[in-house]
């Protein structure tokens, strides 16, 4: 008779500490993600409006870690009237004129639509180097092959990359309705 | 026609909204009068290599009342909201409709009217 007996509990640790070094790469990646985004809401037209810089210097980018979700977001805070201005409409008596060259409506869900691909990117990068920093002790050798295929063309990377291109289209949604909200609320005070 | 202006015909046919009355293309008019629901486009639409376009549409809706405001605004995005194209000769070439941003209250314009916006994207080819 032949028995086989087979010890899991390096691989458990392991996988324990692959998903714990996932969560904290995609939260370094969300961090560069939201830094970009606050870069391009601000400066690529259509850029943020500046008549006296209040508005520009109240953006305010957000990043935490919910289990195993990760969301970022960018709120535009003691700014009444920025969702208006966001909006295109003008305010109670006065109208607006967007004195800034390249400024104008919009400035930060545009970039949402724009560019989400880079911001997708850079989640994905901080994804895998966050896989990559894992290390399993004796069993080294064996997974350093997994970080290899994560960060290859591997269909296990692939799958990993779509996944992850989900929550941030919703996180990124998220982005523009978290400023909205905030400013319905300073409005109704 | 354009995009825009064929959601308007969309709009027209399916509600009780009536184009240059209570329902405008691109912007509020300087009568522009309560209850009325501004469809335009703004920045941030894309088009990838294999000609599919992500078409960003604002839907604005103001009113005197902040009741009829909200109402108004949620009949307009019923009709468009997740709608994998539509049944109409002039809407044409849609796949899906997603959502922006749901209707929310943004402030009151120069009239006092209070304004509603909601943000879609249509896709189309």
């Amino acid at each position: 008779m032949i028995k086989i007996k087979t010890d899991t509990r390096l691989f458990d640790t392991g996988m324990i500490k692959m998903a714990t070094a996932a969560v904290q790469g995609t939260k370094q990646g969300m961090t560069q993600a939201m830094r970009r985004f606050k870069s391009d809401a601000l400066n690529k037209p259509p850029s943020c409006p500046v008549k006296t810089g209040w508005l520009a210097a109240h953006h305010v980018t957000t990043v935490e870690v919910m289990g195993k979700r990760v969301r970022g977001e960018l709120t535009v805070i003691d700014t009444p009237y920025a969702a208006s201005l966001h909006e295109g409409i003008s305010r109670w008596g006065t109208p607006y004129v967007y004195t800034k060259p390249g400024s104008g409506m919009k400035w930060i869900q545009s970039k949402v639509l724009m560019y989400r691909d880079k911001y997708t990117q850079d989640e994905v990068a901080g994804f895998v180097t966050g896989l990559k920093s894992v290390s399993f002790g004796r069993f080294a050798k064996g997974f350093g092959a997994l970080g290899q295929v994560v960060s290859g063309a591997g269909a296990g990377a692939g799958a990993g990359i779509i996944g992850i291109g989900a929550v941030i289209g919703l996180g990124a949604l998220s982005i523009a309705e978290g400023l909205i909200g905030n400013q319905q609320s300073q409005g109704n005070k | 026609m354009s995009l825009v202006q064929d959601i308007v015909t969309y709009i027209e046919a399916n509600s009780a909204l009536v184009s240059d009355v209570d329902l405008f293309v691109g912007a509020e008019t300087v009568d522009t009068p309560s209850g009325s629901v501004i469809v335009r486009e703004f920045m941030g639409s894309t088009e990838n290599w294999s000609g599919l376009q992500d078409r960003a549409i604002q839907i604005l809706a103001m009113d005197l009342g902040y009741v009829n405001a909200e109402m108004l605004i949620n009949t307009v995005y019923d009709l468009l909201k997740h709608k994998p194209g539509f049944a109409s000769d002039d809407l044409v070439d849609i796949l899906y409709v997603d959502v922006l941003g749901m209707p929310g209250y943004v402030d009151r314009d120069q009239s006092g009217n209070f304004v509603f916006s909601c943000n879609l994207i249509f896709r189309k080819k």
